[in-house]
């Protein structure tokens, strides 16, 4: 080890409350500056997820809002809403999922009994919890029978089945001149006996295309980064519900319930904005703290570099002797800055570690300048400084 | 002059750059207090709009075995106080009389059938005047459920003397405007006696007749689409009145008064025992001078009009909080026009309220217009409907819940007229069948804005009267409390989407107080080095003072003085720069969403000062007690 290098050890031994101080110091401002870098981004994620965990409902109503139960609207407009009929002008099913939709048609046969027209379970009000229904499908079967146009349905368990040919539970349901039988692919327990659930798009001839009507249909928006777009694309087909609308152009409305979402997003966007302004102010304040502290404490040590500059070293050897102590100081600390901010999950990725070592530099040149201060004086003048 | 103030001002250089120091430290810590300060302000608005409701399933067995009774289930009373409950909505269900409007009936949105119960008592309420034609006396047996001597309820059979009563109508007294597009030509009545069990007609005699309109006899038919649509049925429609509704029996009347009497010879009568509200009134020569006469005078001054205060009648729902209502949870009810009612609003008791609309359609209202609401007591229960089935009948096996409300009657006005404001119209089903749902008459009010007594009798047969508020993200560790209790799976939750938001929200709070935190940290740190750096330079003239013997004590308080004034200023400085900083940053790029928080700053600045100041004191105390014989 050199001789130089004992001395400025030796040195900061002797003042060891102040190189402790000033490697604290470094090591607060590289931790705060990784700290502070880590908040955004994490803040930024939270609300990435939340736009994309936020289901954003849109009830299908009559033209004025005003209904959204009895709606008697023809199967073509659900159907664009689940992309069966799009084309340029209609782009609506890019933008929803989660379509429930359903429809009642009183049947002939058997009498009394209502068939639904269901999308999924969740379409109809009377399958919730709320009104004690319990579903079992039979084995091989699942809910999303009720997307296609099978001719498959659930009934009560009350209700006595026929059999087909291979064994299977059907039913025989019949409106006016139309007769077909449906495959029993499921039961439901604690409901109204009389009501059969067939899926949304049945047909009541096989590889037919039949109109039918559609009583309620909700959906929610897709991509919610896409609101304005789905937004748009709902409103060439649907109108706003407002009391004053009529019915002629277009004779349903959605309604988007996106209220206290965007309430919320502007929130939590604007405090984000906040967030960004004050990161770069809290980091300079910092830096400016340890510039001022590391200028304060070298020109403190002034008489130190006087008997040097007496005892016959050169300028440049002052000046470099307390660049080195500081650097040392502040390497020290930054080392220990950087563990603490790894050790508290605070760096979220690499490219924060250049910034850091900028505040080093900041704070190096912070007694460089006092240093360069101190070595350009004469030392005889430097000896006689009160301070 | 003090030697330490001297110090500072001949080394002004120095002066500066630790107040500087000192000033930059403050500023960051202001700044981080203010922001933490703001954002939890701007989330705790964020989080104030969702509203995380627990709502009973009504299926569920363990709801009731809750006691759903208002003396033992409230959840938040001193005995059962809940956690993570903010408070519960208990909703009381009154009756209201809107001046110079019209309800809405089911027969103007073709609804039929069981549907006519939604109007019963209310739109459909009527007098005519009718000329009794046929009276045909009937003799049947019925089974009926009684407590027997040790109080245990039986069912036996008992002998019942009814009869059925045809009338040809005269004259239409009051009848709602919805209904007389259909042609009232004779009515049939049956079963209600005298008080004192006489047959209340005879053939050849006019009456005066009150009750109810049955609702419009209907069949279904087919349209080119195959939707079923309902036809009136023209060859019935003349004949429908009815003087009380099946479900207005003993001990569950909501017109009359209606008592099951036993007669001489062991048979059974049902009587009418109300002495304000007869159900028949024989005249002789016109209804105008019968109505003019004393005995006419109750028909005049309280039935005709009673039958009118109904027609502009709704319920009204006195709530704490809309958003806690099932069908607002689940989003089938929405504000259509204007806003909900705001928390000011419901602590405040203002006279506002929402109207559905349907109503706000029908009688022209909107946003900001004011109506004149009378609050009325009302009975309510919630009776079994037979569901209405394809050819124009009922089926009694299939029943749908609804709730129904007893008429307006005078003598049960609780308030007077009242002008409310209409702050919003929401939209929701006009008339659904369900334990949860309200129909279009229904106006929703502040809890508050009504200080009379209150009754929620009606709790125990209206599951939708009644909801849990919890606090924002904690419905499992409530369900879990419940669960704890044996009450698991009563309740069904509604987060509004909190749950997506959530993370987000944490997020922010997370960051403002890591902000705040980051300032505090880097402030002790300043203060440690304005205090070191303080006493590393002035340690020479406090050592020279106590040389040339000036008491430890006068060098303590000089000391301590000279760089309390630094430090003042030091932080004075810091706390301009954070507010000015701050404000200008937030108020320039985040407009005015970030509230200007100068008073809490201020505080912060004064607290910072005072830590300094108190820091400033020990650090002089123990630099002017150094050893100055034994010193390095």
């Amino acid at each position: 080890m050199s001789a130089v290098l004992k001395i400025s050890l030796s040195l900061l031994w002797r003042r060891r409350t102040q190189s402790i101080l000033l490697i604290a110091l470094v090591a607060l401002i590289v931790a705060v500056s990784f700290y502070l870098s880590g908040i955004a981004y994490y803040e930024e994620t939270a609300i990435e997820k939340m736009i994309n965990s936020t289901d954003i409902n849109c009830i299908v109503t009559d033209a004025r809002g005003m209904n959204s139960s009895k709606l008697s609207m023809s199967s073509v407009l659900v159907q664009s809403i689940l992309g069966v009929f799009e084309d340029d002008d209609n782009r609506i099913s890019e933008f929803v999922k989660d379509v429930h939709a359903m429809g009642v048609v009183f049947l002939t046969y058997p009498d009394g009994m209502e068939m639904h027209r269901i999308y999924d379970f969740a379409s109809d009000k009377m399958l919730c919890e709320f009104e004690g229904a319990k579903i079992e499908l039979f084995d091989g079967f699942t809910e999303d029978i009720f997307k296609t146009s099978e001719q498959v349905c659930i009934v009560s368990d009350s209700v006595e089945p026929e059999y087909d040919t291979e064994n299977n539970p059907v039913i025989s349901i019949g409106l006016e001149r139309k007769k077909t039988q449906l495959r029993i692919v499921g039961t439901i327990s604690n409901s109204e006996s009389n009501v059969i659930y067939v899926p949304l798009n049945f047909q009541w001839e096989k590889d037919a295309s039949e109109l039918f009507l559609v009583d309620s249909c909700t959906f929610t928006i897709k991509d919610n980064n896409r609101l304005e777009e789905a937004k748009n694309e709902i409103y060439k087909l649907f109108a706003k519900p407002d009391l004053l609308n009529g019915y002629d152009s277009k004779p349903f409305a959605v309604v988007v319930q996106d209220d206290t979402y965007l309430e919320s997003l502007d929130g939590l966007r604007s405090n984000l904005r906040m967030v960004r302004v004050l990161i770069p102010i809290l980091t300079v304040l910092t830096v400016a703290i340890g510039f001022f502290a590391s200028y304060l404490f070298t020109k403190g040590r002034i008489k130190e570099f006087a008997v040097q500059r007496c005892l016959g070293l050169k300028r440049r050897r002052v000046f470099f002797d307390i660049i080195g102590q500081q650097t040392l100081l502040a390497v020290i600390g930054y080392i220990i800055g950087l563990l603490v901010a790894v050790i508290t999950k605070s760096i979220h990725d690499i490219y924060s570690i250049p910034n850091t070592l900028l505040l080093l530099a900041i704070f190096i040149s912070g007694a460089s300048c006092s240093a360069f201060m101190i070595a350009k004086v004469n030392p005889i003048i430097l000896m006689k400084t009160e301070d | 002059m003090n030697i330490f103030v001297r110090f500072l001002k001949n080394n002004l250089s120095f002066t500066m750059l630790t107040a500087l120091l000192l000033a930059l430290a403050t500023a960051l810590c202001c700044i981080g207090f203010s922001a933490w300060f703001s954002v939890k302000k701007q989330i705790s608005d964020i989080s104030s709009g969702y509203t995380t409701v627990a709502v009973p399933i009504q299926t569920s067995e363990a709801w009731f075995s809750l006691e759903m009774d208002a003396e033992h289930f409230p959840l938040v009373n001193d005995e059962r106080r809940f956690p993570y409950v903010k408070y519960e909505d208990t909703r009381y269900l009154m009756g209201a009389f809107v001046k110079d409007t019209k309800s809405v009936v089911t027969i103007e949105k073709n609804k039929v059938g069981s549907y006519r119960l939604f109007d019963m008592y209310s739109n459909a309420l009527a007098v005519v005047a009718a000329k009794c034609v046929k009276i045909e006396n009937e003799h049947s047996k019925t089974n009926i459920l009684e407590p027997d001597e040790n109080g245990i309820w039986e069912s036996k059979s008992i002998d019942v003397d009814s009869y059925t009563a045809k009338f040809s109508v005269l004259e239409i007294v009051a009848l709602n405007d919805s209904f007389s597009d259909y042609p009232m030509k004779t009515v049939t009545l049956g079963g209600l006696y005298d008080a004192d069990c006489k047959l209340p007609y005879e053939e050849g005699k006019t009456y005066l007749l009150f009750g109810a309109v049955e609702g419009i006899p209907y069949t279904f038919d087919y349209n080119e689409n195959l939707e079923a649509v309902f036809v009136i049925d023209e060859a019935n429609v003349s004949d429908q009145f009815i003087c009380y509704d099946p479900n207005d029996l003993p001990g569950r009347s909501l017109l009359f008064n209606v008592e099951r009497v036993k007669g001489d010879a062991e048979t059974y009568f049902y009587v009418n025992k109300s002495e304000r509200l007869p159900f028949c009134a024989e005249y002789n020569s016109s209804v105008q001078a019968f109505l003019e006469s004393e005995e006419g005078s109750i028909w005049k001054d309280t039935i005709i009009p009673m039958c009118k205060l109904n027609y502009s009648s709704g319920s009204v729902v006195l709530t704490d909080n809309v958003k806690s209502i099932l069908g607002f949870c689940r989003g089938n009810y929405f504000i259509l026009d204007g806003r909900t009612i705001s928390e000011e609003e419901y602590n405040a008791g203002s006279k506002v309220c929402l109207v559905s609309a349907s109503w706000a359609s029908k009688n022209g209202i909107k946003v900001g217009d004011w109506i004149d609401v009378e609050l009325y007591e009302t009975k309510t229960l919630s009776i079994s409907a037979p569901k209405p089935v394809r050819v124009g009948e009922n089926d009694d096996s299939l029943t749908r819940v609804v709730c129904v409300k007893e008429p307006l009657k005078f003598e049960n006005k609780a308030a007077l007229s009242e002008k409310y404001e209409v702050v919003g119209i929401y939209s929701a089903p006009e008339f659904e069948f369900g334990a949860y749902e309200f129909d279009a008459n229904t106006f929703f009010i502040p809890n508050k804005a009504y200080t009379g007594t209150k009754s929620n009798d009606s709790l125990d047969s209206n599951v939708g009267l009644y909801s849990v508020i919890i606090e924002n993200g904690m419905q499992e560790e409530f369900e879990n409390e419940l669960d704890k209790l044996g009450f698991g799976g009563a309740f069904a939750y509604f987060d509004g989407e909190y749950g997506a938001a959530e993370g987000a929200l944490d997020s922010a709070k997370e960051n403002s107080e890591r902000m705040f935190i980051v300032g505090i940290v880097s402030f002790i740190v300043a203060v440690a080095l304005f205090l070191f750096i303080c006493s590393h330079s002035m340690n020479k003239s406090v050592i020279g003072a106590r040389l040339l013997g000036v008491k430890s004590s006068t060098v303590k308080n000089e000391f301590c003085k000279a760089v309390s004034i630094l430090a003042v200023l030091g932080v004075v400085i810091g706390t301009c720069c954070g507010l000015i900083l701050f404000n200008s940053v937030t108020a320039k790029l985040i407009s005015n969403e970030i509230m200007l928080p100068v008073i809490p700053e201020l505080l912060c600045g004064t607290v910072l000062a005072a830590v300094t100041v108190i820091a400033v004191f020990f650090m002089s105390k123990k630099i002017s007690n150094s050893n100055l014989m034994q010193r390095k």
